[in-house]
């Protein structure tokens, strides 16, 4: 064998590296009880769970090639599927999540569901029981689900559509995007943005530096605050809010319907601006120290807006 | 035998108080072994004071402004805000405390996971908002509304340091 020919086989051999590194096929399935709770663990990779009408559990794609096998049980309404890996680092973010496990699961619509990751990329789609969904590094997309239902990651992006429930969506770094949500909503990053288009009727958000857009409808009581960062929420027929908000040197901005029913109460505690948009009343000034104040009354009174920032803005406008 | 009555008799003649003829502590104490508390005990005893202290003191401001906004004397105030100015200090710290103790432990977590690099920076953030609403509550010590803001601000930061540590024993 020539030595050009030698380098050209072992080129090739090269270039088949991640096929042959390509983890152990699975094709399982379980009959499961219609509101099964189910629980998916995987470290690393790809993994797509959507709901079916059958009762049925079951899973089908390739391992995570540095996996020791999995355990699958079900029993008493219980059903565990684990990818199993020896106890070592899962890579860092960034990683190539081609090396991990690429899985395709179905489940019951009337499950509940409880997935968790480390450098994963997760997305689940109409299930009913609740989801539970948590990764490190990696995606989080959720679709039609319902019931309790948490997101979670610390360096990813969260996609929520037209989720409905109690939904609670965290991330540290990662960006926040929701769509078409109802029910109770929460959500909170540190570092993300977050962005919401929602009807639900309870909404918190809280972030540290990051940004806070809300598009809301229906909203009947809000509650947002940052430190650093801007927010702003827009609320559309929502006729008696109740809204309180704060934040340290960043900006609330606050647009509402023309015709709200309200009492305002706005306060800037050491150097902050207030700037009304709603009405013709003006903030004050404290005779001593720096404070500002602004209370006002719209329609007959009956919602409830208090903001407080101590040296960032606060800005109320009308749609 | 003596009735009832009579015996209510005599014991009013006792003396109100009844105290014994030597001091018995110096006694006691040399029974006593030593107490010896291993030494994570003082940081979590100034992590419980600390967020005790946090919990119960915004809920007892509202009353304790009522009482002394219904005192009948302009200087009945004085007292109050001196306790509010002191529980402000206690707080701060405590909280500083607090804060230095996690800064400490997290220094020799060896490995910092993706996401946390800037941490200190992140931790600093937290103490210069924690600095601005001091000094707000310098001009409104009894203001609710900046004591709620600055212990959503430890509880922000806990969280923090809580997935830090949750994220470096996971990767």
């Amino acid at each position: 064998m020539t030595k050009p020919f030698k380098l050209t086989v072992l080129m090739l051999a090269l270039l088949q590296a991640p096929a042959w590194a390509a983890g152990e096929a699975i094709d399982q399935s379980r009959n499961v009880s219609a509101s099964e709770k189910i629980e998916i663990e995987n470290m690393r990779g790809e993994v797509r769970i959507v709901a079916v009408k059958a009762n049925t559990f079951s899973v089908k794609g390739t391992l995570d090639e540095k996996a020791e096998g999995y355990e699958l049980t079900s029993a008493n309404g219980v059903t565990r599927f684990a990818v199993k890996m020896p106890r070592s680092n899962f890579g860092g973010w960034n990683s190539d999540k081609q090396e991990g496990s690429d899985l395709t699961i179905e489940v019951p619509v009337g499950s509940e569901l409880k997935f968790s990751g480390v450098n994963a990329n997760v997305s689940a789609s109409g299930i009913e029981g609740g989801a539970r969904l948590t990764t490190v590094n990696g995606k989080v997309d959720a679709e039609k689900l319902k019931g309790d239902i948490a997101l979670e990651t610390v360096n990813g992006e969260i996609s929520s559509r037209d989720n409905s429930g109690r939904i609670h969506i965290t991330t540290v770094n990662g960006q926040i995007s929701d769509k078409g949500s109802a029910g109770t909503l929460e959500l909170e990053s540190v570092n993300g943005e977050i962005s919401s288009q929602s009807s639900a009727k309870e909404v918190e958000l809280e972030v540290v530096n990051g940004e806070g857009q809300l598009d809301l409808t229906g909203t009947e009581r809000l509650e947002f605050s940052s430190v650093n960062g801007e927010i702003r929420a827009a609320i559309k027929n929502s006729k008696k809010p109740r809204i309180s908000a704060s934040s340290v040197s960043g900006a609330s901005r606050l647009t509402l319907d023309a015709d709200v029913s309200a009492r305002f109460e706005l306060e800037a505690s050491a150097g902050g601006d207030i700037d009304n948009g709603l009405t013709s009343d003006k903030a004050t000034r404290a005779k001593y120290g720096p404070r500002r104040h602004l209370e006002f009354r719209t329609g007959s009174g009956e919602g409830n807006v208090e903001i407080s920032t101590v040296s960032g803005e606060i800005e109320l406008k009308k749609h | 035998m003596k009735t009832e009555q009579q015996l209510d008799a005599l014991i009013a003649q006792l003396a109100p108080a009844l105290e014994p003829q030597r001091d018995l502590w110096p006694e006691l104490s040399e029974r006593l072994e030593p107490r010896r508390q291993p030494a994570y005990r003082s940081w979590l005893g100034v992590a419980a004071a600390a967020v005790l202290t946090l919990w119960f003191w915004p809920q007892q401001l509202p009353q304790e402004a009522e009482i002394a906004l219904s005192g009948p004397l302009a200087g009945g105030h004085e007292p109050q805000a001196e306790t509010d100015v002191s529980l402000l200090a206690v707080s701060q710290q405590l909280s500083r405390q607090l804060g230095e103790e996690q800064t400490r432990q997290l220094k020799t977590l060896q490995q910092i996971p993706d996401g946390f690099s800037d941490w200190t920076q992140q931790i600093a953030i937290w103490n210069k908002a924690q600095s601005q609403i001091e000094l707000a509550l310098a001009f409104q010590p009894d203001n609710p509304k900046l004591i709620q803001q600055l212990q959503r601000l430890q509880q922000q930061q806990l969280n923090y340091i809580a997935k830090l540590v949750e994220t470096s024993e996971l990767t």
